[in-house]
């Protein structure tokens, strides 16, 4: 008893020791953090620039709670060249007082410029680099990327806040680093992103800076380099066939009734079948989509079956037209397998994928590709005559 | 047991039956002791007797009316009897006769020495070397109030006062059976305080009835004023932090647990029983779970589970993730943070610190102070500790609400001494939390696991029914099953 008595004794304080010989090893108080918000990958002088949106925590502190800044927030922006990424990182630490902490660093920006030199680099970095999430939202952008992080965008509390809000929105592309990595070293090696730009000032706001970014088609990356920006409506069928197209609003025109229909789809679903019958490859998109008329220019009532059903097959035909260009310039244009095809046939014919795998380019551009559309209204809104025609009331 | 009785080594003799032998005798031995009435007096007839009682236990009205009075108009004569009849002759005769419902017929200086400070009344005959014991105790103490720590909506409102005798009628009150048993025993040799071991018969195991009955009559200590000093003094691990026997003020609450097999101590003096062999979870359960609704009880009794860590590790777990793994907070919830943050000279591990220390500090003002002065710490704590300190920039809004939110949750636990023990571990987390983040959180974690699972009460093990594992015990754990679904 008295033995282990000493012993605890002895060994308690001993213990202890271990404790504060630690030493509060690897704690860094989030004030001496430089909380990234955003990150933007640029090409300025054949090197790598790289931004970021830092926040600066000011106000709020003290005063009973009540934020002494506006609702917008505050952040800065901090660049930094170098021949690598990481030695642009390293030199953007050097003019920042604080550890810079890439934890929550949701957006990242790569401009079509830095894209052209090629993402491979990027992603390496993005997935090597410890404190990067692997779901920060991947977008393009038209100019210099750090335009867009330093834009003050009046709704929200920064720029950072609203791309990312955009991409759970749905508004173009939503694409991970993860993604963005799986498209590139995936058999299709393509992948898709959301372009952005500054919207052009419209309003008189007291600085250029104090904007919105916005979506505006789409930067198409294959084998890693950027290849081609699209724009709608050919961006609106590349986002379909990639089964992203969301919170969209589509014009039909029914031959025959002048005037349009506006549709807005609550789902829009392009299933893609691969077959190879007797060394045959082709491809079979079914696309499904329901939606609801939310305009409607005509003279025709949506109450009327044969009206609806000439809707609807207008419709039909405008997807499958939609996605037919969306396939053209994929196969003849860019020979890049924007949608993944090499995906679904490594799935459903792997040992046929294993074999051909190194003819795919061959395969793909002379692949015979079937669309087919099922469009469906499910509703015609709150009203189901026309509205607002002179005179129509009396007849 | 030992007896300190002051006395010369008289204690060990006999009653002599010469009044003047006997009176010396117990004057030497109750000598300073001003309390302590002798009276001496003559019946008519001539025959002498000796009366000792200690003036405020022993109620003298009765005394004088029910044994007094009629010894000493003893009009019959009957007293007159030769003495040497010897004790057979009194045992049958007079003494005995008096309306009093309780008496007992001794003959040692000892027995004679207990019952007097016990509050019974010693009437000693000229020439009989015996004495009669006359239980003629004054009430003393308050009536039942409602137990102040450990109140309910619904179920008694009568609570355990500082009378053995009253606590003990509360018990007979609610099991009205004769399997319903008390034992008496006397501990401390000081102050030979009365303490009652009940159980129930054939509900306890008679294994445990043995083993707590011989630690209380190993136990050797001066004095018991409260349960604490029996407690100390009979559970298993005397280090351990947790509580291993519940100590309540409430009859129900040892009933019930008499008749889940478990015994119960009640002490003189003090309105606090105790009762073993508990278990963590039985500290975590409310009198009231099993007076209302089942769902509801459920509910509680999760929010119970939830709160009982949140007291545990939320100061720990708020200084781990903002100094070490910023990555986990949400990012706008960090955001805020960091903006609340930027002003504080204290790293998080201190500002915790400060404030938990604050807490604690005001926690026990308000319990020592005087009932007057009560209300001023409270408002001047609330005062300094919500307004000042994150308006002088010295903590930071968050934090106040983690060390508010704690608070919450320790005065959630049902049972005092196990919100005591949460209150004291917390540090130590915190501690560990500071200098190694999550992974020293999870490490005082483990630590206190290993501990609890070697605890036991009673031979009981301390994380029963969850480990070892028992399905019937688990009703009464994870949920509250209905009395027919459970075993007793």
């Amino acid at each position: 008893m008295t033995g282990r008595l000493l012993a605890r004794i002895v060994l308690l304080p001993l213990l202890s020791c271990t404790l504060l010989l630690g030493g509060c090893w690897d704690r860094n108080e989030i004030n001496d953090l430089a909380i990234v918000l955003a990150t933007g990958v640029d090409w300025t002088d054949g090197e790598v620039e790289l931004a970021a949106q830092i926040f600066v925590p000011r106000g709020g502190a003290g005063e009973g709670g009540a934020p002494a800044e506006s609702a917008s927030g505050v952040t800065l922006i901090r660049t930094a060249q170098g021949t690598t990424i990481a030695e642009a990182l390293n030199r953007l630490q050097r003019q920042v007082s604080r550890e810079m902490f890439w934890g929550h660093c949701e957006v990242i920006v790569i401009s079509e410029e830095a894209g052209q030199q090629g993402l491979r680099e990027y992603i390496d970095f993005f997935l090597r680099y410890p404190q990067f999430r692997e779901h920060a939202y991947v977008f393009s952008s038209k100019g210099k990327a750090k335009e867009l992080l330093a834009l003050l965008d009046p709704l929200e509390r920064n720029s950072a806040e609203s791309l990312r809000e955009m991409a759970i929105l749905g508004l173009g592309a939503r694409v991970t680093v993860l993604d963005l990595a799986k498209g590139i070293k995936g058999p299709s090696e393509t992948v898709i992103l959301s372009r952005l730009l500054v919207s052009p000032s419209t309003h008189t706001e007291q600085s250029s800076i104090v904007n919105s970014p916005t979506v505006n088609g789409l930067s198409l990356y294959n084998r890693g380099y950027y290849v081609k920006t699209v724009k709608e409506p050919l961006s609106l069928g590349v986002l379909m066939l990639a089964n992203e197209l969301n919170n969209i609003i589509l014009q039909v025109e029914v031959a025959g009734i002048p005037g349009i229909f506006s549709v807005r789809p609550h789902k829009i679903e392009a299933r893609l079948k691969p077959a190879i019958r007797e060394d045959k490859w082709s491809m079979t998109i079914n696309i499904e989509t329901k939606g609801e008329v939310v305009l409607n220019t005509t003279n025709a009532s949506l109450a009327k079956q044969q009206v609806m059903a000439a809707v609807e097959q207008a419709w039909e035909e405008e997807m499958k037209l939609l996605a037919e260009q969306a396939i053209q310039l994929a196969q003849d244009e860019l020979h890049a397998d924007l949608f993944q095809f090499a995906v679904k046939f490594r799935r459903h014919y792997p040992r046929q994928w294993k074999a051909q795998e190194a003819q795919w380019d061959d395969i793909f551009s002379k692949l015979e590709v079937q669309v087919t559309a099922h469009a469906k209204i499910t509703g015609s809104g709150k009203s189901t005559t026309p509205q607002g025609i002179p005179g129509s009331e009396n007849k | 047991m030992r007896t300190r009785t002051g006395g010369k080594g008289a204690t060990k003799q006999a009653l002599t039956g010469k009044l003047s032998t006997d009176a010396a005798i117990l004057g030497s031995v109750f000598e300073d002791c001003s309390d302590i009435m002798f009276h001496t007096f003559q019946t008519m007839w001539g025959t002498s007797f000796l009366c000792v009682c200690c003036r405020g236990l022993c109620d003298t009205e009765r005394l004088e009316r029910q044994v007094l009075a009629p010894l000493e108009s003893d009009e019959a004569g009957v007293l007159n009897f030769p003495a040497e009849r010897s004790s057979r002759y009194l045992r049958n005769h007079q003494l005995q006769e008096a309306p009093v419902a309780s008496l007992e017929v001794i003959q040692s200086v000892e027995q004679a020495i207990q019952g007097i400070l016990d509050g019974q009344a010693l009437v000693i005959k000229e020439g009989v070397p015996a004495g009669v014991l006359y239980s003629l105790h004054k009430p003393v103490g308050r009536s039942p109030e409602e137990p102040a720590a450990e109140s309910t909506v619904r179920g008694a409102r009568d609570g355990f006062t500082e009378s053995l005798q009253t606590n003990s009628s509360l018990l007979r009150m609610r099991l009205k059976t004769p399997a319903f048993k008390q034992r008496t025993l006397t501990i401390g040799s000081y102050t030979n305080t009365k303490v009652l071991l009940v159980y129930i018969d054939g509900v306890i195991e008679s294994s445990l009835l043995e083993k707590v009955q011989e630690r209380l009559q190993r136990l050797d200590i001066s004095k018991v004023l409260e349960s604490q000093n029996i407690e100390e003094g009979i559970v298993d691990q005397r280090f351990s932090p947790f509580p291993q026997m519940l100590a309540t003020e409430r009859p129900d609450v040892v009933v019930s647990n008499l008749l889940e097999g478990r015994f119960a101590i009640l002490i003189d003096g003090t309105p606090f029983s105790l009762i073993a062999p508990v278990t963590l979870f039985t500290m975590l359960q409310s009198p009231e779970d099993y007076y209302q609704n089942m769902y509801m009880s459920v509910f509680v009794r999760w929010l119970r589970y939830l709160f009982f860590m949140l007291s545990l590790l939320l100061p720990s777990a708020y200084v781990a993730v903002t100094t070490f793994h910023q990555e986990m907070i949400p990012t706008v919830l960090l955001l805020s943070i960091a903006r609340a943050r930027e002003e504080i000279p204290f790293p998080a591990l201190i500002e915790a610190l400060i404030m938990e220390i604050s807490f604690e500090a005001l926690r026990e003002a308000g319990v020592r102070l005087p009932r007057q002065v009560g209300s001023a710490v409270s408002i001047v704590g609330a005062l300094i500790i919500g307004q000042a300190a994150t308006s002088a920039g010295i903590v930071s809004a968050p934090m106040i609400i983690i060390v508010a939110i704690t608070g919450i949750a320790s005065f959630m636990i049902p049972r005092y001494a196990m919100s005591t023990s949460t209150r004291l571990l917390r540090f130590p987390i915190m501690l560990l939390a500071g200098t190694m983040g999550l992974t020293g959180v999870m490490l005082g974690l483990i630590l206190i696991v290993i501990h609890l699972s070697s605890l036991r009460s009673f031979g009981t093990p301390y994380l029963a029914p969850v480990t070892p594992t028992s399905a019937e015990g688990m009703k009464d754990v994870w949920w509250r099953s209905p009395p027919w679904r459970r075993a007793r």
